[in-house]
């Protein structure tokens, strides 16, 4: 693969999973720029579970399986499929493991068919921005070009995230969502739990992902270090609860939770957690959702009831 | 009749199958027995059924046991090969069907699938520990619903909108399938959803990864059931062959493989096992500090076989002098 | 009267207890011995542990529970600064002790400033330390070896369990080795000790590769006796997790053994371009190196859900079509099924005879010498 010339590459595809949501709206807007045609897979919906749970690793999370069946559906829709090796998002953070070798399993999995576009993001080494430099240029892109790409790339992330809702009233309670990116942005995943949320008329927020960089804390991996920082953070007065939204089989998450509780007990704070997994089961869902604001004894689902 | 034979075993966690055949492979004697309780006794009881079936002087040249409680059994009988049931199965399968492709081996506990290429096992793999690919993921339904599992096979193929019941396990796939009861579907409809549901649910835990190709041999006691054919049928995309012996193939498979091993002078104690008075106790092993039960199965005052244990050094038969029987 | 020593509890990591056990005697603390897994260990272990963390974690847990319970002062772990759970582990399990009332303090050995906390704390002088270290390296090595020995004949012993006690006798004469002299006594009996074992002389056994994560690899509850079921079945099995190799790795020594983090990385560049974590850059190059090697087949091992290990999966089954080579998958947790396990391997061995009989594998009788 490397011997051969890239800059003939004339389309690009992508799984709309995992990574992507990492950097929100980042990577089309560079390609884009480039002069690329970028191919994105569809969203998650149902067909995308059920070929999920058929063709990738049952032991895998779901958010990996997710991306195992998203990169299945972009396979030859475009000249090249792009999928970054994620080492770490954040400055003295890494990244989950399972992300470092993506690339190596998408070549081992789909290598017949398609050739596999990677560059590596490690912030520990260089930032997101010189890794798209250092992408351009392997592409044979001028630098000029690579450079206004890669600035475009990042207002349009900046935009996306601000437009995501991570801010409310000075006044309100809110509920903390804990969750990683690729749960929050993947709307089949989410929309449930923040559809009922919203139905119970309860405010919520999430950590902001989109943070330069924390003070190094015991967690190291990046999200969860996030994370973990925000909930230090709280204000014990304002955030009546919180909520972890995790996915079947998260590694990361399955560590984090047991600090989360510990942290969360001497907060005071209470806390739950959500495991989604790829069957279905909205009604226990919303349940539990229903159980633990009641428990909370939240005003406003008090003042609606009456 | 032929005068001379190869008796095959399987005791599994849902039944003891018995199978005996000539030769040149052909079944003799085929006995399909729901275990409760005793697997030993079922075996008596086929063994006394088949003596009244073969003529007199019927000689067996070799046993073959497989299954879950294979080594026990294998020193009660005295066989002369104890085999785990994924070769004994997909041995059976060869035999019948030479151009078989893929294996789906459905049991009650345990589904397996097996790959073969050009008659040779090349691929297997097993379910974890999840029941819901299984056979008793079935039974607990048809429980739920308060219809045999046969009715509920002749049911399901009344169907023909299958409801979409979700579940990974026995229990989320129980509730889903109330809420959709509750939800006013019909209960064909349920039905071949709930065999859709398993059929899905052992292709997703199962098969991931296996090279699934044509010509399918479905065999195991799943394969009995009208519904579950139709849902692989419509899963795959060809009709799953159902061999002759559907039943009975990890015990025929057992009967070939004592075939082929060439035994010289059976170890095989014939229908001495039907007088056994069978004692089973047990005993913890202290040689390490795992401290493991061992069973051990005896007739009157001597000691049979033994089995369990995470090391294999109290696996099967207990080696007396003298000659057996 | 001598005054009653405090007591250390290490992660049960099999056989390498015996060189650990020695390891903290210069530290002034007893070895808290009660080092293999048991049901009851285990149990311990999954009732504490949260319901999604790895087999590996569920033990070790369980292991500090029961050492806490009998009023054990001190515990040390493993302390990674890899991508892997395992560098929280320490972290979490200290939070459970300390959720149910038990004082026990579990050290982090791993990188940490200079010396590791474990050493700030007991302060040893540095003659018996390094005395120790140096001890503890003999032992490390002594029980690779006796190992190593332990494969090559139980596939070939003539009497079932052989093996086995020469194996125990080995290891229980390592044990009570105290000077470097006695170490090395015992290490050079091992020949002459296995050799007196009657096996089949003319046999040619299947060879089978361990590969996976370290702690199932070794801890022989945990991967049901993987190594005796296979060499039972009549495979000479060989276990990629050296320790003694591992150290070279672990202090950043030798970059040029056969297992070195070089050669690993070299040999599993044309699939895996990145560490991952853990020791899933080992699995590939250690199959790509069984696969050259004329190995079999191989066996891939970790705990249910191991982050690293389970990423890698894809890329071994490729390494398998590319190159010809079975793998079985055997994933480990504390619900697996003895006998499903026995039932695996024994279809695994049967497909590997089979392949051998038909002959499409160019299998080589090479002495495997590491």
């Amino acid at each position: 693969m490397s011997g051969s010339k890239r800059t003939d590459y004339r389309s690009v595809a992508m799984p709309r999973a995992l990574w992507y949501h990492l950097y929100p709206g980042m990577w089309e807007v560079f390609f884009r720029s480039l002069g690329l045609s970028v191919v994105v897979s569809a969203k998650t919906d149902r067909a995308t579970v059920e070929r999920a749970a058929l063709i990738s690793e049952p032991e895998h999370c779901l958010p990996l399986k997710l991306h195992d069946a998203h990169l299945h559906g972009v396979v030859g829709a475009a000249d090249v499929v792009f999928i970054p090796r994620v080492l770490s998002t954040l400055t003295e953070h890494i990244a989950c493991p399972k992300l470092g070798s993506l690339p190596d399993c998408a070549v081992a999995q789909f290598g017949d068919e398609t050739p596999i576009l990677t560059i590596d993001i490690d912030e520990n080494k260089r930032s997101v921005h010189r890794s798209m430099l250092e992408l351009g240029s392997e592409l044979g892109f001028r630098r000029n070009a690579t450079r206004a790409a890669a600035a475009a790339a990042l207002s349009a992330m900046k935009t996306e995230r601000n437009g995501l809702k991570t801010c409310i009233d000075r006044e309100d309670d809110y509920f903390l969502i804990l969750a990683h990116p690729y749960i929050l942005h993947d709307a089949y995943v989410s929309a449930p739990v923040f559809g009922k949320l919203d139905a119970m008329n309860v405010k919520w927020l999430f950590p902001d992902y989109g943070c330069e960089s924390i003070e190094s804390g015991p967690i190291k991996w990046d999200a969860c270090g996030i994370m973990h920082d925000a909930l230090l953070r709280l204000d014990a007065g304002r955030c009546v609860g919180v909520i972890h939204l995790s996915a079947f089989n998260c590694g990361c998450d399955s560590i984090v939770m047991e600090v989360f509780r510990g942290l969360l007990w001497e907060k005071n704070i209470p806390y739950m957690t959500l495991v989604i997994d790829e069957h279905e089961g909205r009604a226990g869902l919303d349940t539990r959702l229903e159980a633990f604001v009641d428990s909370i004894g939240w005003r406003n689902t008090l003042d609606n009831a009456v | 009749m032929e005068k001379q034979g190869y008796l095959g075993i399987d005791v599994g966690s849902i039944s003891t199958n018995l199978v005996m055949i000539s030769e040149d492979g052909g079944v003799l004697f085929q006995a399909y027995t729901r275990v409760d309780g005793d697997p030993i006794e079922s075996i008596q009881k086929a063994l006394s059924a088949m003596r009244d079936v073969l003529p007199e002087g019927f000689r067996v040249c070799g046993a073959g046991v497989t299954g879950s409680a294979r080594y026990l059994i294998g020193g009660v009988i005295g066989a002369d090969v104890v085999k785990n049931e994924i070769s004994a199965h997909a041995r059976a399968a060869i035999h019948l069907h030479p151009d078989v492709k893929t294996i789906f081996e459905i049991g009650g506990q345990d589904s397996k699938v097996t790959v073969v290429r050009d008659g040779v096992v090349v691929d297997f793999a097993m379910n974890l520990v999840c029941a819901a690919g299984t056979g008793s993921f079935l039974d607990s339904q048809a429980k739920r619903l308060n219809i045999s599992i046969e009715e509920l096979g002749e049911k399901a193929l009344l169907s023909d909108t299958p409801t979409a019941i979700a579940g990974r396990c026995t229990v989320f796939a129980e509730s889903d399938m109330i809420h959709k009861q509750q939800a006013g579907h019909r209960q064909e409809d349920i039905i071949m959803g709930l065999c859709h549901a398993m059929v899905r649910n052992f292709l997703n835990n199962v098969c991931t990864g296996k090279d699934i190709e044509s010509p399918v041999v479905l065999q195991g006691g799943i394969s009995a059931n009208k519904g579950i054919r139709r849902a692989f049928e419509s899963m795959l995309g060809s009709r799953p062959i159902v061999p002759r012996y559907n039943m009975v193939m990890g015990a025929y498979g057992a009967a070939l493989i004592a075939s082929d091993a060439g035994v010289r002078r059976t170890s095989y104690r014939g229908y001495e096992v039907c007088d056994l008075r069978i004692i089973t106790s047990s005993f913890i092993c202290s040689d390490c500090e795992n401290r493991c039960e061992i069973v051990e199965v005896s007739d009157r005052r001597e000691a049979l076989a033994r089995s369990g244990g995470r090391c294999r050094k109290w696996e099967g038969r207990v080696t007396k002098p003298g000659p057996p029987g | 009267m001598k005054k009653k020593l405090k007591r250390l509890a290490f992660e049960p990591w099999g056989n390498y207890a015996i060189a650990l056990a020695a390891s903290v005697q210069c530290l002034n603390v007893e070895p808290w011995t009660r080092t293999a897994t048991t049901p009851e260990v285990l149990e311990l272990g999954v009732a504490a542990s949260p319901d999604s963390a790895c087999l590996s974690f569920k033990a070790c847990t369980g292991h500090f529970l029961e050492a806490a319970r009998e009023g054990v002062e001190y515990g040390v772990m493993v302390n990674s600064v890899g991508t892997c759970r395992l560098r929280y582990y320490r972290m979490l399990q200290q939070q459970l002790l300390e959720e149910r009332g038990f004082k026990l303090f579990i050290f982090g050995l791993g990188y940490d400033g200079i010396k590791p906390p474990l050493i700030r704390h007991f302060d040893p002088r540095p003659g018996p330390f390094l005395k120790c270290c140096v001890r503890a390296r003999a032992k490390v090595l002594a029980v690779d070896a006796i190992e190593k020995y332990a494969w090559h004949t139980r596939a070939r012993e003539l009497h079932r369990g052989d093996t086995t006690r020469v194996l125990n006798e080995c290891l229980g004469d390592l044990e009570r080795a105290d000077s470097l002299l006695d170490i090395r006594r015992v290490k050079e009996s091992i020949p002459v000790r296995f050799k007196k074992i009657a096996v089949k002389k003319d046999a040619i056994p299947l060879k089978i590769g361990l590969l996976g994560e370290a702690t199932v690899l070794r801890n022989r509850f945990l991967n049901h006796n993987i190594e005796e079921i296979l060499g039972g079945l009549g495979a000479e099995v060989f276990n990629f997790f050296l320790l003694g190799e591992e150290m070279k790795n672990i202090f950043g020594i030798g970059m040029w053994g056969r297992h070195s983090r070089w050669t690993l990385k070299r040999l599993a560049a044309p699939y895996l371009k990145s560490l991952v974590g853990g020791h899933a850059l080992d699995s590939v190059a250690n199959a790509i190196r069984c696969a050259r090697g004329g190995y079999d087949g191989v066996v891939h091992v970790c705990p249910t859900g191991c982050m690293p290990e389970i990423s890698v999966r894809p890329i071994l089954r490729k390494i398998s079509t590319d190159m010809d080579l079975p793998v079985l998958e055997c994933s480990f947790d504390e619900h697996t099924s003895h006998l499903g396990v026995i039932t695996r391997l024994e279809a695994f061995v049967d497909i590997l005879n089979a392949r051998r009989t038909r002959g499409n594998q160019t299998w080589k009788n090479r002495v495997i010498s590491v």
